[in-house]
């Protein structure tokens, strides 16, 4: 229970015990840049770090093709240059053809250790115009050709050309090519190479050989081929020349696949330890008073066969004194989970009920056409199978309907409208087809939004496709209220957890390569900075090759592939930032590269990267997940997707500012057309509108507050206290607290007058302006006094439902802030900004007014009157 | 709101620094950065002017600029207030650099 002050200038003030051990890890004694932002107790000014404006175009704005692109796309050729692309296209590869994929990140920040110097290198070169960059790529080239460098300058100066063929790969430019080979290559056949006689062009002809293999082991031998044909041409000295040069880049291959080696350990490690923190801050959230320690423990003893015995352990600790309130405060959230499981389970309902009558129809029309086939009982068979299917889908959806009935009322189910049972068989097939298709996609889409929720839903779609059968346990009808629902989650999760023990012991042993690990594969490769379609990246590949001669393990892909997923949904897990910058584009990096993994034989293992392609591609816009799915789910190139939906963020933040020009809509649509999703521009400017539209609280005039909008407000119109008694803040937080908000110690809430709130807020914890490439660290949101200051507006002190809806509200964006900060010391402001902003679906704030509006709707329930504490 | 009543805001923990600072760099804005330089109590002045080089010093488009807590701002004004400051930080440069 806290104080209540009055305070000067009319606050009204409720200071609830700081508790400074409760504050995230923010290590004291450490001056960041943005804890110097924060300094007020110092008396240092609160500024942000701020970083340089290319940066900051590079991350976060909205990508235009340029020059460099159209030349990359085969529009304009570079100066002094011939366009020959691989023999054969490989993952990954640069490509003319291909359209180029936005800026990345500033190489510098996801690099790891032992590549900083050549991220510095890559960062200055992406500052130089495509000219520039040629020009420097030659001279790159002309460099690492010499023979008997130094072991320093050999060094340099591979880096330097590393990085030259990085940023070039970005850009799409084409690897350097003769004129007269490609003549030769036309009228002879593909071994009528004219073999180049300087050092730096057969550097660059060894270099395309080895892209065009994928190989670094297989390009190597094609040349030796090639340096011994007749059909070459070749003269004894180019023959030497080309083997001096084939000897230069075995000595770079060869130092550059012990690096490789040991930083995949060090990312397997990395991945797998910060992965088990992640999923212990995962289960935390639902009040399990989860550590890594326990967590190990648990597991060690699921490991051994008891499995029940660990749930039962974690069940009775949650129950403990120390740890008892907690867990019942995080009820909502369980209840939550609950819900989304009922909405994933519907709609896996209406798929099925599609599916099967869809065979149905299929059965029907095949008996009709081929009658001789599909005579006897089959026919009939089919024929009730397909209607029991349709029964059973409406049949589940009333069951589904009547277990979300009893939830908060925000999170009860849209039903997919089912298509109508009458009709000619083919007309209803016709209907059939694309409505088991959007289910399909609808379905995709509710898990990636339940897992950004609910991580611990990733631990239900290792080894197959989602399935929201399998976590029935976590529902109200699969365990009503109770233990039941996290006993269920820890009987599932506590298994998986055992393997990544196991995977780290066996990394440890050595009887698993971490090469075999796709996700760590891709990881490192980011984080050496590999350039696509490299020498280096043939070494990769051979290295994966030899690491998976003895067979992958299934079992450890699916552990690393759980940590992966599960760290990248919770960032405040403990990773290093760095590790997390790098996750938050490892699922697309895989998608580039998931044709090799498929040769491999690893669908099964990988089969799920889909949903972790479109959430990583959504991770900026969370409110165009259901086009990111659509755009995976097309099949379509890494490269086409990426930029696809780079577009439509791009359209679709220019339409919630109202500044969409017609020609970019247009430009959009023609883009989509070309790929399968006609009039893509027009739909995503009018959804962004709509929810732009949508995005504002109205004004609050009394006696009732007024509420507007759909999405990013609350739906409810919340009623005034019907004795028209004014709450003071210390009374409102209790009854907040009573309602189940989480409210920790170090948070003070404050009554203002309206006048001093920004229009239309009923309530403001932070109120700055930053240019985009600031961070921010959590300091930035305490006052003098080390708490969140939330002000509210007075005039919600006269309804108890304005008050717990508004406190909710805030809550559920400061408590998601402060676990965000619980493992980084600073975050990017935009990603704050686009937490916490309204007109961003699925975002803090989007989740803020379902929760509010949850409990308003309990306490009607209730039909409780709203007493003061 | 005049800067004595936003510095008195923070004083009260009703503000963080950063929103205080942000708050007086509006007033700044409005009514002359020297003035308010000269009449807010110190730390502040050597604050405030730290706090505007390091959020405006830069080529950010005025538009471009992210806003915590204002569901509805203004961008004509903050235009114009961010070319006001701007204007002062091209002075202050040129001061110094004479």
């Amino acid at each position: 229970m806290g104080r209540h002050d009055q305070q000067g200038g009319g606050n009204e003030r409720i200071s609830l015990s700081p508790d400074v051990a409760s504050a995230p890890a923010v290590g004291p004694g450490k001056q960041t840049a943005a804890e110097r932002a924060a300094g007020a107790a110092d008396g240092e000014p609160a500024a942000p770090e701020r970083s340089r404006r290319g940066e900051v175009t590079n991350r976060g704005g909205p990508w235009e093709p340029d020059d460099s692109f159209l030349r990359a796309a085969g529009i304009q050729e570079p100066s002094g240059m011939v366009a020959m692309g691989p023999t054969r296209a490989r993952p990954g590869a640069a490509s003319a053809a291909a359209p180029r994929t936005p800026p990345p990140v500033a190489a510098t920040k996801i690099a790891a250790a032992n590549s900083r110097k050549l991220a510095a290198s890559i960062d200055a070169l992406r500052a130089l115009d495509d000219a520039a960059l040629v020009q420097r790529r030659a001279e790159a080239q002309a460099q690492v050709a010499q023979p008997r460098l130094p072991d320093n300058e050999r060094e340099r100066v591979t880096r330097e050309h590393d990085a030259v063929e990085l940023v070039c790969a970005e850009r799409g430019l084409s690897m350097r090519a003769e004129a007269r080979e490609t003549e030769l290559l036309e009228r002879e056949g593909p071994m009528a190479v004219r073999l180049p006689v300087t050092r730096p062009e057969m550097r660059a002809f060894i270099e395309r050989q080895i892209s065009a293999s994928g190989s670094y082991r297989e390009g190597r031998r094609q040349v030796t081929m090639m340096l011994n044909s007749e059909l070459t041409r070749a003269s004894f000295a180019t023959r030497q020349l080309g083997h001096e040069q084939l000897a230069i880049l075995d000595g770079e291959v060869a130092q550059f696949r012990k690096a490789f080696s040991l930083q995949s350990l060090h990312t397997a490690r990395s991945m797998l330890d910060d992965g088990s923190r992640a999923i212990a801050a995962a289960l935390a959230t639902y009040g399990l008073p989860v550590d890594t320690v326990r967590l190990t423990a648990a597991a060690e003893k699921t490991r051994s066969g008891d499995d029940d015995g660990a749930s039962a352990d974690w069940l009775t600790l949650a129950h403990a004194d120390e740890n008892d309130a907690r867990y019942q405060a995080t009820e909502p959230q369980r209840q939550a989970l609950a819900a989304w499981v009922e909405r994933l389970q519907y709609q896996q309902a209406v798929i099925s009920g599609l599916a099967h009558e869809q065979d149905r129809l299929l059965a029907m029309r095949a008996a009709k056409e081929h009658p001789a086939h599909h005579q006897g009982p089959r026919g009939p068979l089919l024929e009730l199978r397909g209607v029991e299917g349709m029964d059973e889908v409406r049949r589940a959806a009333a069951r589904s309907q009547a277990q979300v009935a009893k939830l908060p009322p925000q999170l009860v189910i849209t039903p997919t409208p089912l298509p109508d049972q009458g009709g000619a068989p083919d007309q209803r097939l016709a209907v059939i087809g694309p409505a088991l298709r959007d289910a399909r996609t609808e379905l995709a889409r509710l898990w990636i939004e339940a897992e950004r929720r609910h991580p611990i839903l990733a631990a239900y779609r290792s080894g197959g496709a989602p399935d929201p059968g399998a976590a029935k346990g976590l529902s109200g009808a699969g365990n009503g209220a109770g233990d039941g629902q996290m006993r269920a989650a820890l009987q599932q999760v506590m298994p998986k957890l055992a393997n990544i023990l196991r995977a780290k012991s066996a990394l440890a042993s050595g009887e698993l390569s971490p090469l075999t690990l796709p996700p760590v594969v891709e990881l490192a490769r980011t984080q050496m900075l590999v350039p696509p379609g490299s020498a280096r990246t043939g070494a990769v590949r051979d290295l994966v090759e030899e690491a998976s001669s003895g067979g992958w393990k299934q079992w450890a892909i699916a552990a690393i592939t759980l940590a992966t997923t599960v760290l990248a949904l919770v960032p405040a897990a403990g990773a290093p930032v760095i590790l997390a910058t790098n996750l938050s584009a490892l699922a697309l990096d895989v998608y580039g590269a998931v044709e090799s993994y498929e040769e491999y034989g690893l669908q099964k293992a990988l089969a799920n990267t889909d949903l972790d392609r479109a959430r990583s591609l959504s991770a900026e816009e969370p409110a165009l997940t259901g086009l990111a799915v659509k755009l995976v789910s097309l099949g379509l190139n890494a490269a086409v997707v990426t930029r696809l939906f780079q577009e439509a963020v791009a359209v679709r933040r220019l339409s919630s500012a109202g500044r969409a020009s017609d020609d970019a809509v247009r430009a959009l649509d023609k883009l989509g057309e070309q790929h399968g999703l006609p009039r893509l521009g027009e739909e995503v400017a009018a959804d962004a509108r709509a929810a732009g539209g949508a995005g504002r609280v109205g004004s609050s005039s009394a006696p009732a507050v007024t509420v507007q909008g759909l999405a990013q407000s609350p739906r409810l119109k919340w009623r005034p206290n019907p004795d028209g008694a004014v709450r003071t803040p210390e009374e409102v937080v209790e009854l907040a607290r009573k309602w189940g908000v989480e409210i920790e110690e170090d948070v003070a809430f404050i009554a203002r007058d309206p006048k001093t709130l920004p229009k239309n807020t009923l309530a403001e914890y932070f109120g700055s302006r930053f240019d985009p490439g600031s961070r921010l660290a959590w300091k930035n949101f305490l006052n003098a006094r080390e708490e969140v200051s939330v002000r509210i507006s007075r005039e919600i002190l006269s309804s108890d439902e304005a008050c717990v809806a508004v406190i909710a509200h805030e809550m559920h964006e400061i408590n998601g802030l402060r676990r965000l900060f619980e493992g980084r010391e600073t975050v990017p402001a935009e990603e704050i900004y686009r937490l916490i902003n309204p007109g961003i679906k699925g975002n803090l704030h989007d989740e803020a007014w379902d929760i509010a509006d949850g409990i308003v709707m309990r306490m009607r329930a209730a039909g409780q009157k709203m007493e003061a504490p | 709101v005049t800067g004595e009543e936003i510095v008195e805001m923070y004083e009260e923990g009703v503000l963080p620094k950063g929103d205080a600072l942000s708050k007086l760099t509006d007033v700044a804005a409005a009514h002359g950065v020297e003035h308010l330089l000269q009449i807010l109590p110190e730390p502040w002045p050597k604050d405030l002017e730290k706090w505007i080089f390091d959020v405006y010093d830069n080529e950010v488009d005025s538009d471009d600029f992210l806003s915590f807590g204002d569901p509805e701002p203004d961008l004509e004004l903050r235009r114009r207030d961010i070319a006001v400051l701007r204007e002062w930080i091209a002075t202050r440069k040129r001061a110094r650099s004479l």
